[in-house]
């Protein structure tokens, strides 16, 4: 793309360098194509303002008429607001324990070797690879014979625990290729594996951990058939996602409301990467390097 | 506590008993994360084998036996066929529009040149984040026949002469879902292969700059070969994950018209949990069905999946050092 | 601002619009704010008049905290309920409701696994996979009479058919509360009177097929891809094969697919043939809004008040909604066309309501219920629904409807429904082994529904006359193999309890008193 921009660039005349005019096509097709890319998103941002009776009213992205009642009656009314809250500690905590989870075996994969390697690897392997959905059944009873299913606990335990193989990996890789004399001067300074790992290794991984909290933040704020089947039987416990889907009725569903609530659900996961993107690409990046 | 340094070192004869111990810790580490995959990801698999052998609909409190009735009803169901194909055909189209799409986009973005770079990056990436539920309703408006803009699109550059039902033909429902499918999803492997060109080092474009070497040429000659190895891992990942499309298609289509677009995750759904409208038109619940029809998909999943995994290994014992012990 | 906020405002700060929630909400009540809703806004301020005293209380009235879960499929339900609860927790302040109105698929998920595992909600509708008979059996419900207080006599002032042995009685006990009614038109014909008069059609009359065509034929051309003769939502199941039922029903295929005369499907009658190939014709000739294939019923009837076309065949629970939101819509309600209009059949509705309430057996909040269902049952409480949910779910006294506050396209639907339905006869009432009969039936794929979109979408090939044909045999090859599981298992029932040869299609089936 960019390099048929490079040889139209000296026909044209211009103050500009070669670089600038590049850099500025670019630009401009760059934004032609986002501006489409996320049409459909602005669509929904104009639609949670317009009245109930005029949604159908196709693409336009200004309303004939603003309505601004859609995210006080989302949050209050279609209670997303408590929604939100339960989301917020599931997520925060999902985030948490898999961090926990997969910095520690990815440690342990990545560092070391040890009998019964292969294993563990083959079976995270193979993991992977089942198709999800339809074990909801048995991790339903699951819950329900661990007594977790009335609380959020419950609902944290099972999306935190569905094997988080990317992740792990990213962190193997990581810790793989941090110098060994870091470790044997830890190991001089007499701090034992724990230490090592919490003083030395984990300050480290900044990268990675960032890159952690993005995917399981996505994951679990999005997550939907898990949490649905979980808070069937308790309301007060729902998350957003499972909230804007029980806003959809069998004949009638008030779809500006919908789009608010939408709209609301988005928000954080949007703040989440632009804090933490710079370091997203940064871990990948270092987790794969040579 | 010296276990640690021990066990590194210890790799020529050494009693596996002592080689256990030894990595004591490193099993300790492991712990939590295997108990909960065994918890969570291993039994429900092993619950649902045990399901596959009964007539049960999930909440009559009698299962009946069945043996291997449901496997045997399974092979010759055309649905179920129709749907195997299409989640493999799904992916198979897919994978490649995704992984290469996204490509091109981080290459464009990767040019150090570009200080937006960052908000173009967000902003391809949004689509990602979108909800569900509400992408399928615009959706049905942007590739609606009723005054949609893809259609008013097409109609101006004179490539279609009347509007198109995309999404309400069975002929075009799957290529649409398909296209909208990599638009959603593109933000994903962009960002593994904007992380994946940060580790091509940059004085290595300028040593070939100096040498007068163009745009294509580096990229062809730098970027790609120093690339291509993360490229299988993406690959696998985006493939795997694009078996598991149920809230999309759901939300998109539901799987019609006609079960046009309906993939084996929706047909799991559809017997385990379907929706049920009463009267003649109505569906009944057969979990022990729907467990048969995963347990095979999954198995299937698996005999595919398995060289691949043997190729990726290679490709990193070859490029780079996923996973990689110090030893 | 403009007209439609500030009159939104003005609503709220009377104190009687909501937000147009609640057609779906859900969640845990909090105190209202405006009370009412702003569908029925215009016609509601009624002040629930829930007894606090003349009902014997049943012992131990909670006194502590109750919570009283409810989940029921919404729409205009959630109307009644979001007024009502709000109101119930006002004057019972130990009292939580959480209240769910949800779509089949959901409520089909949420019982199911809620009975499975114990926690289903205090009262609720169950899904269409499990019958009443089947909840009883396994324990699951608890009967009325233990609990409502003067139930016999709320039992009795309902009308004949709303109650049956069988059906929502088992064992002598009342373990199901169907206090709307089943007496209403599920399918009729909304119009745009602006587009059927310019193309010269009065809406007001009851079409003849050949005329909804030709309305059809001209207000697509008229509209020139700007609007068009029909609007359906067919993606979603039961929209299409639920049209096209209403449509041969009332033309004289008698109890809609299932025909209770002759103990058969009637898929293969001629009335069938033609009333499918009505419909088919519609989209073959493009007189169908043209996304009528990849949309649903929420969608379709969203689209229709934009103008976008002339007629929708949908039910009565849109009128309210319409007048609200879409204030400069000019539109009517009719029967669905007819195929001979001087001649129109009656719809049969199944025994019980269309909307069959049933309580947890393992609900802490009975005495919750009790009073509510004691309360739903009064003229007065009858009334209120009606307020509420005028023709959407009528409820069951006849009377509450004329004492009800409705607006006149509402009553005129209302009035359609007393005129042209009957009660049918139900093999449940018959043979107390229908319970085991449902259990064992597996419905033949593909169903009547996917075979109609498949014949839209063109993905089945053959005619429409062979088709059927096959939709008929797969029925019937269906009931034929529940009837010998039912036999391998020892369960005693036939197609002969599906016979009803003496059923006069016109009139009311006579139960037969059961002492």
């Amino acid at each position: 793309m960019s390099e048929a921009v490079v040889r139209e660039g000296p026909r044209r005349r211009s103050m500009l360098s070669p670089g600038q005019m590049r850099r500025y096509l670019t630009y401009l097709i760059l934004t032609a194509v986002c501006f489409i890319w996320i049409y459909p998103l602005l669509w929904m941002l104009s639609s949670s303002f317009k009245v109930p009776g005029q949604f159908f009213t196709g693409l336009g992205l200004f309303p004939q008429e603003i309505d601004f009642f859609n995210y006080p009656d989302a949050w209050t009314q279609a209670n997303i607001g408590a929604d939100f809250i339960n989301t917020a500690i599931i997520t925060v905590s999902g985030v948490l324990i898999v961090l926990f989870v997969s910095s520690t075996m990815g440690y342990a994969l990545g560092r070391y070797s040890f009998p019964g390697k292969r294993i563990v690897i083959a079976f995270l392997g193979i993991l992977v690879l089942i198709p999800q959905g339809y074990t909801i059944i048995p991790i339903f009873d699951l819950i329900t014979a661990m007594h977790l299913d009335g609380n959020l606990f419950g609902i944290i335990l099972a999306e935190s625990g569905s094997a988080h193989i990317i992740i792990i990996l990213l962190f193997a890789g990581y810790f793989a290729q941090i110098p060994r004399d870091l470790e044997e001067a830890a190991t001089v300074d007499g701090a034992g594996f724990l230490r090592t790992f919490w003083q030395v290794m984990l300050p480290l991984a900044g990268p990675v951990i960032a890159t952690g909290i993005i995917l399981q933040f996505i994951a679990s704020w999005n997550d939907f058939l898990i949490p649905l089947v979980l808070t069937l039987a308790q309301p007060a416990l729902r998350t957003v996602a499972v909230g804007v889907y029980f806003l959809q009725g069998v004949n009638q569903t008030n779809w500006s409301e919908l789009s608010a609530a939408s709209t609301i659900s988005l928000l954080p996961v949007v703040v989440v990467f632009l804090l933490f993107q710079r370091y997203f690409i940064d871990g990948m990046a270092a987790a794969v390097k040579q | 506590m010296t276990a640690s340094s021990g066990m590194v070192r210890a790799r020529p004869v050494k009693p596996l008993g002592r080689r256990i111990w030894e990595a004591r810790w490193c099993y300790l580490f492991m712990l939590p994360g295997i108990v909960l995959s065994v918890l969570f990801s291993l039994w429900p698999v092993v619950a649902s084998w045990y399901y596959s052998l009964f007539n049960w609909d999930g909440i009559n409190k009698v299962m009946y036996w069945a043996g291997l009735n449901n496997y045997r009803e399974l092979v010759h169901d055309p649905t179920f066929w129709a749907d195997f194909g299409r989640s493999f055909l799904f992916m198979v189209v897919t994978v490649p529009l995704e992984v290469g799409l996204a490509l091109l986009v981080a290459v464009v973005l990767n040019d150090r040149s570009l200080r937006l770079a960052p908000l173009y990056r967000t902003l391809f990436f949004l689509p990602v984040v979108m909800t569900t539920a509400i992408m399928g309703i615009a959706m049905q408006f942007v590739f609606a026949a009723y005054q949609g803009p893809v259609n008013e699109a097409l109609q101006a550059l004179h490539l279609i002469k009347a509007p198109v039902s995309w999404l309400g033909q069975p002929s075009t429902v799957m290529a649409t879902a398909i296209i909208i499918f990599v638009w959603k999803w593109m933000g994903q492997p962009m960002i593994y292969w904007l992380a994946a060109l940060q580790t091509v080092p940059s004085d290595l474009y300028e040593a070939a700059r100096v040498d007068g070497a163009r745009g294509w040429e580096r990229l062809r000659s730098i970027t790609v070969p120093l690339v291509a190895p993360f490229g299988a891992i993406i690959v696998f990942i985006i493939a795997v994950g694009n078996l598991n499309v149920f809230a999309f298609l759901q939300a998109l289509t539901g799987g019609g018209p006609d079960y046009a677009s309906e993939t084996m995750e929706l047909f799991i759904y559809r017997w385990a949990f379907g929706a049920a409208t009463g009267g003649a038109s109505g569906t009944s619940l057969r979990l022990g069905y729907a467990s048969a029809a995963a347990i095979f998909f999954g198995l299937a999943v698996m005999l595919i999946a398995l060289p691949q995994i043997g190729l990726v290994a290679r490709l990193r014992q070859r490029g780079f050092s996923l996973g990689r012990s110090i030893s | 601002m403009n007209d439609r906020i500030s009159r939104r405002r003005l609503l709220q700060a009377l104190g009687v619009g909501g937000a147009g929630i609640g057609l779906s909400a859900c969640g845990v009540y909090t105190p209202p704010k405006t009370g009412g809703n702003a569908n029925n806004a215009r016609l509601n301020s009624t002040a629930f008049d829930i007894p606090t005293s003349g009902v014997n209380f049943p012992k131990g009235f909670p006194s502590g905290p109750t919570q009283l879960r409810v989940v029921d499929s919404g729409d205009q339900k959630a109307i009644f309920w979001n007024a009502f609860f709000p109101e119930l927790q006002k004057k019972f302040p130990n009292v939580k409701v959480s209240y769910d109105g949800t779509d089949w698929t959901t409520i089909q998920q949420e019982i199911t696994l809620g009975l499975h595992n114990g926690t289903a909600p205090d009262f609720f509708q169950l899904p269409p996979t499990i019958t009443i008979g089947e909840a009883v059996n396994s324990g699951w419900l608890a009967a009325l009479d233990d609990f409502v207080p003067n139930w016999s006599t709320i039992k009795a002032g309902f009308p004949t058919g709303t109650f049956g042995e069988g059906v929502t009685d088992f064992n002598g006990k009342t373990y199901a509360y169907p206090w709307t009614t089943n007496q209403r038109i599920s399918w009729g014909l909304l119009y745009n009177d602006q587009y059927l008069k310019q193309a010269g059609f009065d809406g007001t009359k009851i079409m003849s097929w050949d005329q909804f065509t030709e309305a059809a034929k001209k207000t697509t051309k008229q509209g020139a891809g700007k609007y068009f003769g029909l609007i359906m939502g067919i993606g979603q199941t039961g929209q299409i094969s639920g049209t096209i039922d209403a449509l041969a029903e009332s033309a004289g295929a008698h109890g809609g697919e299932f025909n209770w005369q002759t103990g058969q499907y009637n898929f293969t009658s001629d009335i069938y043939r033609e009333a499918t190939e009505l419909i088919l014709g519609m989209f073959a000739n493009k007189y169908m809004f043209p996304d009528s294939v990849s949309i649903g019923a929420p969608q379709a009837r969203g689209e229709f008040p934009q103008g976008v076309a002339a007629m929708i065949v949908q039910g009565p629970w849109n009128i309210p909604e319409y007048e609200q939101t879409n204030p400069g819509l000019k539109f009517g309600f009719n029967l669905a066309p007819q195929k001979n209009p001087s001649s129109i059949w009656p719809f049969s509705y199944a025994p019980g309501g269309s909307n069959t309430w049933v309580v947890s057996n393992a609900s802490k909040a009975k005495a919750v219920i009790g009073l509510i269902f004691n309360y739903v049952g009064t003229l007065k409480g009858q009334t209120e629904w009606a307020d509420y949910d005028g023709a959407g779910d009528p409820p069951q006294y006849p009377q509450a409807m004329q004492h009800a506050k409705m607006d006149t396209i509402s009553r005129g639907a209302l009035e359609l429904g007393y005129k042209h339905t009957v009660l049918a006869p139900n093999p449940e009432l018959k043979t107390p082994s229908y319970a085991n009969y449902q259990e064992l039936y597996v419905p033949p794929q593909p169903t009547w529904d996917q075979t109609l979109v498949g014949m839209v979408t063109g993905q089945v090939k053959t005619n429409v006359k062979d088709t059927l044909k096959k939709v008929q045999d797969s029925y019937e090859a269906a009931m034929e193999k529940a009837f010998s599981a039912c036999k391998a298992q020892g369960v005693n029932i036939s197609r002969d309890d599906f016979t009803f040869s003496s059923w006069n299609p016109r009139e009311a089936y006579k139960y037969p008193t059961k002492s």
